[in-house]
């Protein structure tokens, strides 16, 4: 939204929404989790939203299925630019793995079995796991935990290690037990 | 009508990928290995490679399987075809935002009761990866605690690891 920043950075545009969702899409190895963090990181200190506000677009793009990286920047763009900032974030984010893949699929082989390759793979897949176990530690901390909040949530980790194909119902289930146990809360 | 299929394949994972892409990535196998385009070590292979390129990893695993059954037009297929509905789920979604008058704090703040958990479990199937070394692991540690503590930019972190590793392999340790 228009909100001015007391900083004076410059609020988004459709290239600059584009270039940051292009440069975190091609650097972000490993999926949604490692690229949230990222994107949180670039989004606020360009001044553009506050983490809270973005963590709670990260929980909404929860509730539609895709790429979560994908449908977070998505409703980022939205709201800092309306359509044409859902279109930025949309394409920003996904030439760069449509692109690199079809290298590597051309690549296939001198790619995959090089050693020198395969290192950095796996010392940027240590840094993946740990910017995940941040996140996670963080977004716990973010917000005021009640009681039947707690419980619910460690009964949701259980049900998705248990039941690996059901996250859908498992998190909608969640999500409706987390509202009824506010509303008697409150009662 | 190879194209046709991998489209209408890829769309019908699209809907029903909720959870992100370690989820996502386990349906598409489903589909895939079912429709006998590729084979279970095969997929395998893809799967690690989509997880190591940049990019969301199911949109790495469709483009790539689009791309090993259509060729480039069946890559392009695929990635569009897997993002459509998400999208139109998106707009979906804005839209009874603001003609129902949803409160959007409480219903995110609802979600993240069960968002924190869905990252819990991405953290174990990470870690579960067989045959990581100490490095992976002392690296993982040292990201975690200076993304908690510092300031320091996440891209940075990645690129830094990765060189660790790159050197390190390189000189066989």
């Amino acid at each position: 939204m228009g909100k001015a920043t007391p900083a004076e950075k410059p609020p988004a545009t459709f290239l600059s929404l584009f270039w940051t969702f292009f440069v975190i899409s091609a650097v972000t190895i490993g999926g949604s989790y490692a690229m949230v963090p990222v994107m949180a990181t670039r989004i606020t200190r360009r001044g553009w939203m506050d983490e809270q506000s973005f963590y709670d677009l990260f929980a909404l793009a929860q509730a539609v299925p895709g790429p979560t990286t994908l449908t977070t920047a998505v409703f980022v763009g939205q709201r800092l630019l309306g359509f044409p900032g859902a279109a930025a974030a949309f394409l920003g984010i996904m030439i760069p793995p449509v692109v690199s893949i079809i290298l590597v699929s051309l690549l296939y082989a001198a790619v995959a079995r090089n050693p020198i390759v395969q290192g950095f793979l796996a010392g940027s897949y240590g840094t993946v796991i740990g910017l995940v176990a941040a996140l996670l530690i963080r977004m716990a901390r973010a917000r005021k935990w009640r009681i039947h909040e707690v419980v619910l949530s460690l009964l949701c980790f259980a049900a998705l290690l248990v039941f690996k194909g059901w996250a859908l119902p498992i998190v909608i289930t969640t999500v409706i037990l987390v509202r009824l146990g506010a509303m008697i809360w409150k009662s | 009508m190879e194209i046709l299929s991998l489209a209408w394949a890829f769309f019908k994972i699209g809907i029903i990928s909720f959870g992100g892409g370690w989820t996502i990535v386990g349906i598409i196998q489903h589909e895939v290995v079912a429709r006998g385009w590729m084979s279970a070590p095969t997929f395998a292979n893809v799967v690690a490679i989509a997880q190591v390129t940049p990019g969301p990893v199911a949109l790495n695993a469709a483009t790539m399987i689009g791309f090993r059954v259509g060729g480039l037009a069946g890559s392009l297929v695929a990635s569009v075809a897997v993002v459509a509905f998400p999208m139109l789920a998106v707009a979906l979604v804005l839209i009874l935002i603001r003609r129902m008058h949803i409160d959007e704090k409480k219903l995110s703040d609802a979600f993240r009761v069960a968002t924190i958990p869905l990252i819990a479990t991405t953290l174990v199937s990470l870690g579960m990866t067989p045959a990581l070394g100490w490095h992976v692991w002392l690296i993982a540690a040292a990201s975690c605690a200076l993304s908690l503590f510092t300031k320091v930019d996440p891209i940075l972190l990645i690129l830094g690891s990765g060189a660790i590793g790159a050197v390190m392999a390189a000189f066989h340790m």
